[in-house]
């Protein structure tokens, strides 16, 4: 089980590209690759491996090279083997054609990528795709990062800028008071047209203005909390002095913002459009976790939802919500422990236990939540149909969608086929549009928006491959629209159930996994 | 010093790059530049030069702290990596053995890119850290290793795992806590790849927690992913070796795993499970789960490697008896197409084959058999028939009772058209009519019926020789007779030919093709059951061109007319033997005795004619002139001497000769058994006796571990020569590089490894003058390359120190060492001075090792190599034996031609030698020589050829030839 080395040679001995993963001199490995070639020539051609006394080579002639392990002799050589096809499938994915000068040209590629696929002369668990993945370094972890230095320096200039207007408006303070005139009024309409966000919510921490609430886009919002609790400006001074702090700061950040979020999901969530907000802001979040096979049949359907409520008055702070449950389907409901159990069986109301205490105020309050999970086809909200056929010049992949749930209204869909050679498809069909991704092997097709109007669309392109190498195919949308009927019909006083309370209701139908396999 | 350089060259080798020669390689002037002011592109290309270089052997100390100011803060991702190769290959320590005082800074930014975001950047620099072997710079790093444990992508914590791993194992005070921290992550960790190498690390740091958490999850391993069942398969392995009470506690979970879903894993449980229990169950589990493995991948590399397994468990002997039973099944691999796997399979069956399978073996092999007529014609078929043959020809020795029912479909083959079945045929069907005279009838019979058909002539001589020598009654002998009458065609040939020639005798010539229909027939069973009759000749038409005239000829005509004579004096000694045999037997009737003379020699003579007259296409040669001859005069004569010597002596040769042979298997079986026991009876008088009841099967405890073992046997550890203590040994190989009176003096060891020679240069200012800059430049002639440029250095006044040099051989060719040593005398201006050295001569002897090969094999390679270098004798050693025997000692060679052969004093003789090179080139000789046996003061005189596949070779053991016989003569 232990790979002393893994090498390309030329079939005269010459060793390209050799890297070892046992400590081993370089005599030793140079004098048993340079006996290789000589081996094989006593050899017949049937059959791939050489042993020696000591050790034994397991190879694969590729032209006129030769990708070559050298493995102990206790090594296990099924294992071996499939180490051997990984490292010379590596081979043409960092080189255009196999031959010396290619090789030498991308000698480095070819040693990075070796060290993904063996460990301490253990063979790791990887794919392809996935020795792509590590090779290319491209980390999301960095990205945000980077993003959030970037909002960190852009609030470091914006402080220093509202630094700045703070003294200017100082002077005009001053001028006013002197003028008797007033001045706020124009201080707050500047803040207001600034247009990067967190420059307010820096305004925020520092001068209590009103023009919070009215502004929360969703990427905000969400860092207000962080913000809001950790970071008074003195602090933020002492972060700008000291870089090593630095790090760990805004990784802290990054945890608590995006548990496992994904890039195309955070742009969609950017991009739906702000909602109206009143005082008492209901909000419904699915979430849905779907696996299907390719030949039909759901391995699991899985939709999470939660109802939570925001309360900015405290005017309005104990309430009841009456729900509007037309879901026939067999959800599990659970509420919150601190919710009235019965009240909401029997009369589908949610209101505190405790009448007398009431919502807090200022945060999101989760409420209520619902799973619903099944088998049935037919609950499936978007189904995709992928057809993969070998032919002669490729494989012809045409893929469908339909959409079941005419509810729905499916807004931003991507759906990521992954490819099985970098070569870039060629697409004969397309319903909406598509992008070849060359680095992540794969093909995105994209469609704006999927709702009654076009609750089917199809997609069709050739490349090279077999058919079972066009799975899984990975599905991203967000739905304005739930999926779960539940819907709020009333908010009221909790003493005065007559007297309703005005509510905006937001709700968003989003994907956390949704995997064709 | 000489530390320092001894570290320098063991120092691990992780990488080796190729460097094109035709590029020009940048000047250090230009690489510097490229790494301050370049852009991150070309700084990266600069980067990867340095390190190409590098590895070849450049050093370039001064550019270290370039790549530190200006490469290493840069965030480049590419950059990134080549960095840790960089550091991989850079030297870290100064020349007295301390750390360098700019790895202090290359430390912080180890340390920054373990907290880097990026998780990749994170992941490999700890998979580099695993090859540092610094503990000062590794102690700062420690807190953020740990750190990476946590991290929340499983790249990195996988890594960290295999840092932490071999920190501890190198360094283990760096971390003494480490495993039980493993230990913790191993319980809440969720990757598969992480899991194993925590596992990993846990088997090899402390098995106890390691089986702590294997009890603790026995019950689910079958639900583990193949690479974590196949560190559990070591676990288990190397636990049971150390301590073979836990062996119960384990065996059930190997079971389990002779069944996952990896076939990886599947072979390895099987091979463990052999190694910790001795149960005929078990054995017959693993040797049943390797069978499957073997019928089942359809790779070639698999088959044979896990066939070697099984031929591994045959040679225990209580597993023998467990595998004897699994025969029929080891059967099932025949159906793969590779002769190599087919070859394997049918010697390990032959083995195992006992009493009670022998006749199912025998249906499955003639079943086989028959398959290889209808398979297309490929070449390995040829040889899978052979193989087949030769088996059953090998079964029969072992149990005559088959022998009849084999040889029937046996027989078939000789007329087949592949020359090495039938060869093998024909070997099997005169050992057993030799051995088991009650088949004798019924092999004559087929054989008689089959002569006509067979269509080599090497077939038909050895068939003759067969039935001329056992066709003993009246009945065989004439319709041998007849046979060999029908075969021949019309006699006298001449004539016959002649009207041929002219076309008269087309009426006589359909006749003898009819009289040739009526024997030459065979009857086949066609596809729907009826009897097909179908004739070899049928083709052969009167009209036919002339073309292939000699075809349509009866067969014996057919191949005298091509002028192989050598088959008529095969038979006119077979007819002789014939015509004194039936003499014998009619001895009352004189007639029938002179008639059946008359006939034989009527033949004899017309052969002779016919060779004489030209007609065929090369005309008799002298040697079958004679024997033809003498055959004549034995039948004139009738010498009773002469007589009984064909009646008895030569089934006598026959009889000897197989017993010869069967001793000689005998002997070498006998020689592996005793070979086996004295293995086993090696105990001295004092050691403990095992009791088998108390512990089973203490013998398996003794064994080292497999994996340690090989590996150490892999990176070169294990076969270190322990003759450097006889030092006179050592003194001999010191050669003198320069003059005493050099200002400089040095001298060399060479120290000749298996694939590297190590230069061992003593060097010794000789001056009052600090010596500064001192290098020892060499370079190489031959197939012969400089690992490492040895650095230079300062040398006091009368100071000496020892440089080491290293030198990489690559085939068997003389190769010569040379070189200088530069250096400045301090606080002189004048230029550089130069010493030259003496050229070091690289013996090749030191790379030869005798050989063992076929006869057949030997033939093979001297036709196929290329190159031939003759050797003339001239020497003043004056015995034939004495001389080979010198050849032998001085060129390492081993002697093939058995010493049977060599025996004797005929004033001639011819031996065949071969070697092999470690480098796995093979040399043959082929020694030639006599000396005239009425003066015994003359010389050995003759010469010897050299075969080898590269001229190198060819000419160095010539040289090597040459230079040993003139040693002896002064």
């Amino acid at each position: 089980m232990v790979l002393l080395a893994a090498a390309i040679c030329t079939k005269n001995g010459k060793a390209l590209v050799s890297r070892q993963f046992v400590e081993m001199t370089r005599a030793r490995i140079e004098g048993l690759l340079a006996s290789f070639p000589k081996l094989i020539g006593s050899g017949s051609r049937q059959h791939t491996f050489i042993e020696t006394e000591s050790v034994r080579y397991v190879y694969q002639p590729m032209d006129k090279l030769y990708m070559v392990l050298i493995t102990t002799k206790a090594s296990n050589i099924l294992e071996d083997l499939e180490t051997l096809r990984l490292f010379s499938r590596v081979i043409p994915e960092y080189c255009k054609t196999v031959e010396e000068k290619e090789i030498n040209e991308h000698c480095f590629e070819l040693l990075f990528a070796f060290d993904e696929i063996v460990a301490l002369g253990y063979r790791e668990n990887v794919n392809l795709a996935q020795i792509r993945t590590f090779t290319d370094m491209d980390s999301h972890e960095e990205k945000v990062y980077k993003a959030m230095r970037e909002v960190w320096t852009q609030e470091k200039e914006a402080k220093q800028k509202m630094l700045e207007r703070a003294e200017e408006i100082r002077k005009s303070k001053i001028q006013a008071e002197k003028g008797f005139s007033k001045g706020s009024s124009q201080y707050s309409g500047g803040f207001g047209s600034s247009s990067s966000m967190s420059s307010n919510t820096y305004s925020t921490s520092t001068h209590d203005t009103p023009s919070y609430d009215s502004h929360s886009s969703h990427y905000s919002s969400n860092f207000s909390s962080s913000t809001l609790n950790s970071s008074k400006p003195n602090k933020a001074m002492k972060l700008g002095s000291n870089k090593d702090v630095l790090p760990a700061f805004i990784e802290q950040q990054i945890n608590q913002t995006l548990p496992s979020a994904q890039p195309s999901s955070s742009s969609a969530f950017s991009s739906t459009p702000a909602i109206n907000t009143e005082k008492v802001h209901l909000k419904a979040d699915e979430k849905i976790n779907l696996t299907c096979g390719k030949d039909g049949g759901v391995q699991n359907l899985e939709v999470l939802g939660v109802l939570s409520v925001r309360i900015t008055s405290e005017d309005e702070a104990r309430i009841k919500i009456g729900l509007l449950n037309n879901d026939t389907r067999n959800l599990q409901i659970q509420t919150n422990p601190n919710i009235d159990k019965n009240l909401f069986k029997n009369n589908s109301v949610i209101a505190l236990k405790d009448q007398s205490k009431s919502f807090p105020i200022g945060t999101d309050v989760g409420i209520l939540k619902w799973r619903f999970q099944t088998n049935e086809e037919s609950e499936i909200p978007l189904t995709i149909n992928c057809w993969p056929s070998e032919t002669r010049n490729g494989c012809e992949v045409s893929i469908e969608y339909e959409l079941q749930k005419l509810s729905l209204e499916l807004n931003n869909v991507s759906i990521v086929i992954p490819l099985p050679s970098n070569q870039a498809p060629i697409v004969k069909n397309c319903d909406g549009d598509f992008q070849h991704e060359k680095y992540k092997n794969c093909i995105i097709w994209r469609i704006p928006m999927i709702d009654q109007s076009n609750s089917t669309g199809s997609f069709e392109f050739t490349v090279n491959g077999h058919a079972n190498e066009f799975f899984p195919i990975n599905v991203n949308f967000v739905s304005p629209k739930p999926y779960c009927d539940i819907q709020p019909e009333a908010v009221s006083h909790a003493d005065n159930s007559s007297q309703s309370i005005k509510f905006s209701v937001e709700s968003t139908f989003s994907v956390d996994r949704y995997e064709i396999v | 010093m000489s530390a320092t350089s001894q570290i320098m060259i063991e120092q691990p080798c992780y990488t080796l790059i190729n460097l094109p020669q035709d590029v020009e390689q940048p000047t250090e002037m230009k690489l510097r530049e490229d790494l301050e002011k370049g852009d991150n592109k070309i700084k990266a290309e600069a980067l990867k030069k340095v390190i190409q270089l590098m590895l070849n052997g450049e050093k370039f100390p001064s550019l270290l702290m370039t790549i530190i100011r200006f490469v290493m803060p840069v965030a480049d991702h590419t950059l990134k990596k080549l960095l840790l190769i960089f550091w991989e290959i850079v030297p870290k320590n100064t020349p007295d053995g301390k750390l360098m005082q700019e790895m202090i800074l290359v430390c912080d930014a180890y340390r920054r890119d373990l907290q880097h975001p990026n998780e990749f950047i994170r992941g490999s620099t700890l998979r580099f850290l695993c090859k540092l072997k610094e503990p000062e710079l590794l102690e700062p790093l420690m807190p953020s290793i740990r750190a990476c444990l946590d991290y929340k992508h499983n790249y990195v914590r996988r890594n960290a795992v295999m840092a932490i791993f071999t920190i501890y194992k190198n360094f283990n005070f760096l971390m003494p806590d480490a495993p039980e921290i493993i230990a913790n992550f191993l319980e809440r960790e969720q990757d598969m790849s992480c899991k194993r190498n925590a596992f990993m690390m846990l088997i090899h740091a402390d098995q106890e927690r390691a089986l702590n958490y294997l009890s603790s999850c026995i019950d689910q391993v079958n639900s583990f992913g193949d690479i974590l069942q196949l560190v559990i398969v070591e676990l288990i392995y190397k636990v049971c070796h150390a301590n073979p009470s836990e062996r119960a506690r384990f065996i059930r979970c190997v079971y389990a795993l002779l069944n996952s879903s990896s076939p990886a894993v599947r072979y390895e449980a099987a091979g463990t499970l052999i190694t910790l229990s001795s149960a005929p169950s078990a054995v017959k589990a693993a040797a049943s789960c390797y069978i499957d493995l073997i019928v089942k991948e359809s790779d070639n590399n698999v088959k044979l490697i896990v066939l070697d397994k099984i031929i591994q468990l045959k040679e225990v002997p209580s597993h023998e008896k467990v595998l004897q039973e699994l025969v029929m099944d080891i059967l099932r691999v025949l159906s793969s197409p590779d002769i190599e796997v087919r070859k394997k399979t049918l010697n390990l069956c032959l083995d195992l084959v006992s009493s009670r399978t022998i006749s199912e073996m025998v249906l499955v092999l003639k079943k086989e058999l028959s398959k290889t007529n209808n398979a297309n014609e490929l070449e390995d078929m040829d040889k899978y028939r052979q193989l087949l043959v030769r088996t059953l020809h090998q079964m029969t020795i072992k149990f005559p009772d088959t022998a009849s029912s084999i040889i029937g479909s046996v027989i078939e083959y000789l007329s087949d058209s592949n020359e090495l079945a039938a060869a093998d045929v024909l070997v099997f069907v005169r050992e057993i009519i030799h051995k088991l005279p009650t088949l004798k009838e019924l092999i004559l019979q087929k054989m008689l019926e089959i002569f006509s058909l067979i269509k080599s002539v090497k077939i038909v001589r050895g068939s003759l020789w067969i039935l001329g020598e056992y066709c003993d009654s009246i009945e065989d002998i004439q319709s041998l007779l007849t046979q060999v009458r029908q075969s021949l065609g019309d006699i006298p040939i001449v004539d016959d030919e002649v009207k041929r020639a002219a076309g008269l005798d087309n009426k006589q010539d359909e006749q003898i093709l009819k009289s040739n229909i009526s024997t030459g027939t065979q009857q086949l069973v066609t596809a729907d059951g009826t009897y097909a009759t179908q004739s070899a000749f049928v083709s052969s038409s009167a009209s036919a061109n002339d073309k292939d005239d000699a075809d349509k000829r009866p067969p014996l005509r057919a191949f005298l007319i091509k002028g192989d004579f050598f088959i008529a004096s095969a038979l006119a000694r077979t007819l002789t033997k014939l015509a004194v045999k039936y003499s014998k037997l009619v001895h009352g009737n004189q007639t029938k005795q002179n008639r059946f003379n008359a006939e034989t020699m009527l033949i004899m003579a017309s052969i002779l004619h016919y060779g004489k007259s030209g007609m065929a296409k090369k005309p008799i040669n002298e040697d079958d002139t004679d024997s033809i001859n003498i055959c004549l005069r034995v039948l004139s004569e009738n010498s009773p001497f002469v007589l009984n010597l064909i009646n008895s002596q030569s089934a006598a040769a026959l009889s000897n000769m197989l017993d010869a042979k069967l001793s000689d298997e005998c002997q070498s079986g006998w020689l592996k058994q005793t070979k086996k026991k004295i293995k086993s009876q090696q105990i001295q008088a004092d050691d403990p006796l095992r009791f088998g009841q108390l512990i089973s099967n203490s013998d398996l405890i003794e064994k080292e571990d497999v994996f340690d073992m090989t590996l150490k046997q892999a990176i070169g550890l294990f076969n270190k020569k322990d003759d450097d203590f006889i030092l006179s040994s050592k003194l001999n190989k010191v050669t003198q590089l320069t003059g005493f009176s050099d200002p400089v003096y040095s001298e060399a060891y060479v120290h000749v490894n298996q694939y590297d020679i190590v230069l061992d240069v003593l060097i010794v200012n000789q001056t009052t003058d600090t010596l500064q800059n001192l290098t020892l430049e060499l370079a190489t002639l031959g197939d012969l390359k400089l690992v490492e440029k040895p650095q230079s250095l300062t040398l006091a006044p009368r100071d000496f120190t020892n440089i080491k040099a290293n030198i990489k051989v690559a085939s068997t060719e003389n190769g010569i060492i040379f070189g200088n040593i530069v250096y400045d005398i301090s606080g002189a201006t004048s230029d550089r001075n130069c010493v030259v050295l003496n050229d070091i001569h690289i013996d090749i002897m030191d790379y030869i090792v005798p050989a063992q090969c076929t006869d057949q094999e030997f033939l093979q390679m001297w036709v196929l190599f290329e190159w031939e270098n003759k050797v003339v004798v001239n020497t003043n050693i004056k015995d034939l034996n004495e001389y080979l025997e010198h050849i032998i000692k001085s060129t390492n060679m081993k002697c093939l031609t058995p010493e049977k052969a060599l025996s004797g004093d005929c004033g001639f003789m011819a031996a065949n030698l071969y070697a092999k090179s470690i480098f796995g080139e093979d040399v043959l000789a082929n020694v030639s020589i006599e000396k005239s046996l009425h003066n015994p003061d003359s010389n050995v005189h003759g010469h010897i050829r050299i075969r080898a596949k590269s001229q190198g070779m060819a000419l160095s053991m010539g040289d090597k030839i040459n230079l040993t016989q003139k040693q002896i003569k002064n």
